[in-house]
């Protein structure tokens, strides 16, 4: 990566939740950063912990532990007050078009709440801005006027986008941001992400549980599992070689063209509950490669070669695919 | 929102179900809305104006029965019009039952929404306070405060409005908590918009709904409750034409004027159906509304 210093960093992050049955360790530990004008991908199943996070590195929830940096200011423990230039600067599209947008607010005032938030200035340069905005986002002029259950998913995202780049934000966090929407809608909404980064610069950490939507756009994969990062590292490396077993799988389970000579290593099971973790390794229950080290020893996240660019927690990282994974 | 958790203690009728009875919910809310029009025209015609007859007896004239001429509901032991004494009670029983609903409705969506929005002390305060009042059998509150401030029309109505501010307290506390989880609730606070303004823009809009509905079932629960404590004697003054006051003296001459219970408690009856219909109304409608946006 580049020598600067990241743009949003997360060091050591932890959120548990008590539950009544007992303690849910939502993230534990999690190590991640995200440099300016690039894109990370952040995958997992359902349950590893993704859209936690990313309402965590937003300060909609409340970390427990560890730190969060936004552009080498420490902002996870900030009041709102204080919060609120890092906000301007650092913006959410959510996962349901359905749900992020007040039904009962006409689009217009939507789009302009951000604005208004943080005295963009007085009403008719307001309205200048949603009009250009609207536009940037492929939405027709008179949207403003309307209520959002006249657009269609595809269309409320755009407005839901277009409200995220008001600011001109310096990173957008995209918590799946296609996985409601139309698939023939999904690469319309990709491309206009992609076009978004390429006028403004935006940096983005977009979470995803289809690893392929994410190779597609991301520079950087990181993958979560019980709230720990496993493996991250460049796109490409990580999908042509993935380090741990359960990239590997994750890999496996997506269907491609080109499966010719990829073992089909299938996942069993689900994810084990975050209140009553496996002892060792948090894969090993599920794992094929797992030996006795697994079961006891709980491996760090680190480079399996000195300055590699990737980092993985496995002992035997790259043993994958496994021999005996192939059959059964 | 829940059916029984805006049924006042205080009421001795069940609540009504009548959405379940498949009506449109524009059908209810306009039958309803036509119903509460009568007793509006009603209660500003002859319930501000009662006819003579309603207050002043005429002791040759007692007990006659609906239809005798010039006496539509027949008269009671002293010989006044029932229909004139149900107009006039009007004020009483209605406008309790406004100014009651009104209290409890505007104190509980106060702190139910304090309550959800400062976590901390002030949620904590809230809630035992609205736990402490409940839990106190509301007669007990209503002897309290009646026998602190006497009978009568705000006396009556304050100790509603008191009686009942904790349950609407807890339904505008529910209803906001689990508005301020919705997406385009914590989207706007991503946005840097303030709290304050969150509540009077996404907040509050889609609460009026559900504090319609509530208001015009309080109402109801209201005038039932006013006519019960009236019935036992800790409502309004004796003399005063309420309906409940009009139900309880008609027990002793239940059986040879029936009318003197019939006309009371057919009118509470028409006005509690009609708020009913009115709450059912905006509640399905708001039910098909939110499916339609999904």
């Amino acid at each position: 990566m580049t020598g600067a210093a990241p743009l949003l960093e997360a060091r050591d992050l932890s959120v548990t939740f008590a539950t009544p049955r007992g303690q849910v360790h939502a993230l534990d530990g999690v190590e991640l950063s995200v440099h300016r004008g690039e894109t990370v991908g952040l995958v997992g199943e359902s349950g590893s912990g993704k859209s936690t996070l990313a309402l965590t590195l937003l300060r909609a929830i409340e970390p427990t532990g560890g730190e969060i940096l936004f552009d080498g200011q420490a902002i996870g423990h900030l009041g709102s007050r204080a919060l609120k230039p890092v906000r301007r600067r650092l913006q959410m599209v959510f996962q349901d078009p359905y749900a992020s947008l007040d039904p009962r607010m006409k689009v217009g005032r939507i789009v302009a709440e951000p604005l208004r938030a943080h005295a963009y200035g007085d009403r008719a340069r307001i309205a200048a801005r949603v009009a250009e905005l609207l536009e940037q986002v492929g939405l027709p002029a008179d949207a403003a006027g309307r209520y959002p259950a006249q657009f269609s998913g595809g269309q409320r995202q755009r407005i839901a986008i277009a409200r995220a780049i008001a600011l001109e934000p310096d990173m957008v966090v995209a918590d799946e941001p296609v996985s409601a929407l139309d698939v023939s809608i999904q690469a319309q909404i990709v491309n206009l992400l992609q076009d978004i980064q390429d006028r403004l610069g935006i940096a983005y950490l977009v979470i995803a549980h289809d690893l392929p939507l994410v190779h597609q756009i991301a520079d950087r994969i990181v993958v979560l599992y019980l709230g720990r990062v496993v493996e991250e590292g460049p796109a490409e490396q990580v999908v042509a070689r993935p380090l741990h077993p359960y990239t590997a799988g994750l890999l496996a389970a997506t269907p491609t063209v080109d499966t010719a000579g990829r073992p089909r290593l299938m996942l069993k099971g689900d994810p084990p509950s975050p209140i009553n973790r496996p002892d060792g390794c948090p894969f090993h229950p599920r794992c094929p490669i797992a030996r006795d080290r697994c079961r006891s020893e709980r491996p760090a996240l680190v480079a399996p070669d000195a300055g590699a660019a990737r980092r993985v927690a496995c002992h035997f990282p790259g043993e994958v695919p496994p021999p005996l994974a192939a059959g059964a | 929102m829940s059916d029984t958790t805006t049924s006042s203690r205080l009421s001795l009728l069940p609540r009504l179900r009548l959405w379940r009875s498949g009506l449109r919910g524009d059908a209810m809310l306009f039958a309803g809305l036509a119903m509460v029009g009568v007793l509006a025209v009603l209660a500003l015609t002859v319930g501000l104006n009662p006819p003579r007859e309603a207050t002043t007896g005429n002791l040759r004239m007692r007990f006659r029965p609906p239809g005798t001429e010039g006496y539509l509901f027949g008269t009671d032991q002293l010989g006044r019009s029932v229909a004139g004494r149900v107009g006039a009670g009007m004020i009483w029983s209605l406008g309790i039952a406004l100014v009651a609903a009104t209290i409890a409705l505007s104190i509980g969506t106060v702190l139910g929404l304090v309550a959800a929005w400062t976590p901390g002390w002030p949620r904590r305060v809230i809630r035992t306070v609205v736990d402490t009042v409940i839990a106190f059998p509301s007669l007990v509150i209503a002897v309290t405060v009646i026998a602190l401030l006497g009978r009568g029309f705000w006396p009556l109505a304050i100790t509603l409005g008191l009686a009942t501010w904790p349950i609407a307290a807890r339904v505008v506390y529910a209803e906001a908590m689990s508005i301020a989880r919705r997406d385009y609730v914590v989207a706007a606070q991503l946005a840097g918009v303030g709290p304050v303004t969150i509540l009077a823009t996404h907040v509050l809009p889609a609460l009026r709904p559900t504090l319609m509905t509530m208001f015009a079932f309080t109402f109801a629960d209201m005038l039932v409750a006013e006519s019960a404590l009236s019935f036992l004697g800790l409502g309004v003054p004796i003399t005063a034409p309420s309906w409940g006051n009009m139900l309880s003296e008609s027990r002793e001459y239940l059986v040879e004027a029936p009318w003197l219970m019939l006309a009371p408690a057919g009118a509470i009856v028409f006005a509690v159906v009609a708020l009913n219909l009115i709450g059912d109304g905006i509640a399905a409608n708001a039910r098909k509304r939110g499916r339609a946006a999904m």
